[in-house]
């Protein structure tokens, strides 16, 4: 058993088999059950996880197997130049909706987040880490890095949000009888990001395509409003 | 041929890597590159089929990238546990009050703004829904 052990960890693919193994399995799950609850991130990183604890294997090996994709992920920001110059039009059609929504939007999220903390008497390190959780991964990543949070704990953060944004976001949107499709692709993408708007295609093209502009769109607003946030509140 | 896609991709990066370390922005790398590529694009230096079989590569597979940084959360399993209320529930705050403020703000301000088209003129509204804009 052991034997069979070394031999299969030892293989430099393993970990990246697993990833795309557990995404397929959940991209299955998710067409077989028609559930929008069962993201294919949320139930590939929970059977990862699983299998990670029951074989005794640190997440440090695993995350090592699977560098290519976090490079492909830093580099995900930039081909974000793509939805927004293919949506240039209605951009410019509905520039001021736009450009309002994902502008106050961005900043509601990061200042509920700095005056909700501050009362909950966060730790000031972790409060900063919160503060790009509605960023998408890379641009995240680089802010946090840039406040002095903790990166690996704001990305952790951020795929829970576009998560919960996923599984919970379209409902939420209905509730608060939100019905336009660009303004709940912009929700969906100034918030949950990608996560968010891999289900915003889901409801149609136009809300998917806003999302993607939104995440792209709040991800930059975050970029330079975060510094400043955290220069006047921190 | 997808070399000179990615050529141009990381290129833009670089790019923006030189500008955020070189000036010493605040501004994550990647954030000045995408600035760059859109701008490139806008000022037609690169075509949109110069980058886009790769770029909506990456973007249709995004969940996938994401998988290793979820299974990553389990390493704060310790943290969210010790300090979960303090971390909860600003985050559950701010994700309602962000959807809630995006979303209404740019409802609001398409229905202003599509009000008064239709008063100034009567095609205004038609011509949105020639645009596939519609009601969910």
């Amino acid at each position: 058993m052991s034997q069979w052990n070394d031999l299969i960890f030892e293989s430099p693919v393993w970990g990246m088999l697993t990833t795309l193994c557990a995404y397929r399995i959940g991209v299955a799950m998710q067409r077989k059950t028609g559930i929008a609850a069962l993201q294919p991130i949320l139930t590939a990183a929970l059977m990862i996880a699983a299998l990670l604890v029951v074989t005794g294997r640190s997440y440090e090996e695993y995350a090592a197997q699977n560098q290519f994709l976090n490079y492909v992920l830093s580099l995900s920001a930039v081909v974000l130049a793509v939805p927004v110059y293919r949506n240039l039009d209605i951009l410019k059609t509905y520039a001021v909706p736009i450009l309002l929504g994902v502008g106050a939007g961005s900043a509601a999220t990061i200042l509920t987040v700095i005056a909700a903390g501050k009362l909950m008497g966060t730790d000031p390190q972790l409060l900063l880490s919160m503060v790009p959780k509605s960023c998408t991964t890379p641009i995240a990543y680089g802010v946090s890095e840039a406040l002095g949070g903790i990166p690996n704990f704001t990305v952790a953060l951020v795929v829970l949000t576009g998560i919960a944004g996923a599984v919970a976001g379209p409902a939420l949107l209905s509730l608060l009888g939100i019905r336009h499709p660009i303004a709940r692709g912009m929700a969906m993408g100034t918030i949950s990001h990608a996560i968010g708007t891999t289900r915003a295609f889901g409801e149609g093209e136009i809300a998917g395509s806003m999302s993607s502009l939104a995440m792209a769109l709040a991800g930059t607003f975050t970029a330079f409003a975060a510094p400043a946030a955290a220069a006047l509140f921190f | 041929m997808y070399y000179k896609q990615l050529l141009l991709i990381i290129a833009a990066y670089f790019a923006g890597d030189m500008l955020s370390r070189g000036l010493g922005l605040p501004v994550p790398a990647n954030v000045l590159g995408l600035l760059i590529l859109l701008a490139l694009l806008i000022l037609r230096w690169i075509a949109l089929s110069d980058v886009e079989d790769t770029s909506d590569f990456i973007i249709k597979n995004l969940a996938l990238i994401f998988v290793p940084s979820a299974v990553g959360i389990m390493q704060y399993a310790g943290l969210l546990r010790s300090s979960f209320w303090e971390i909860a529930i600003p985050w559950v705050l701010a994700c309602i009050v962000g959807y809630m403020v995006t979303g209404w703000v740019t409802q609001a301000a398409i229905q202003a703004m599509e009000r008064r088209k239709g008063d100034n003129e009567p095609g205004g509204s038609e011509k949105t829904k020639q645009k596939g804009v519609r009601e969910v």
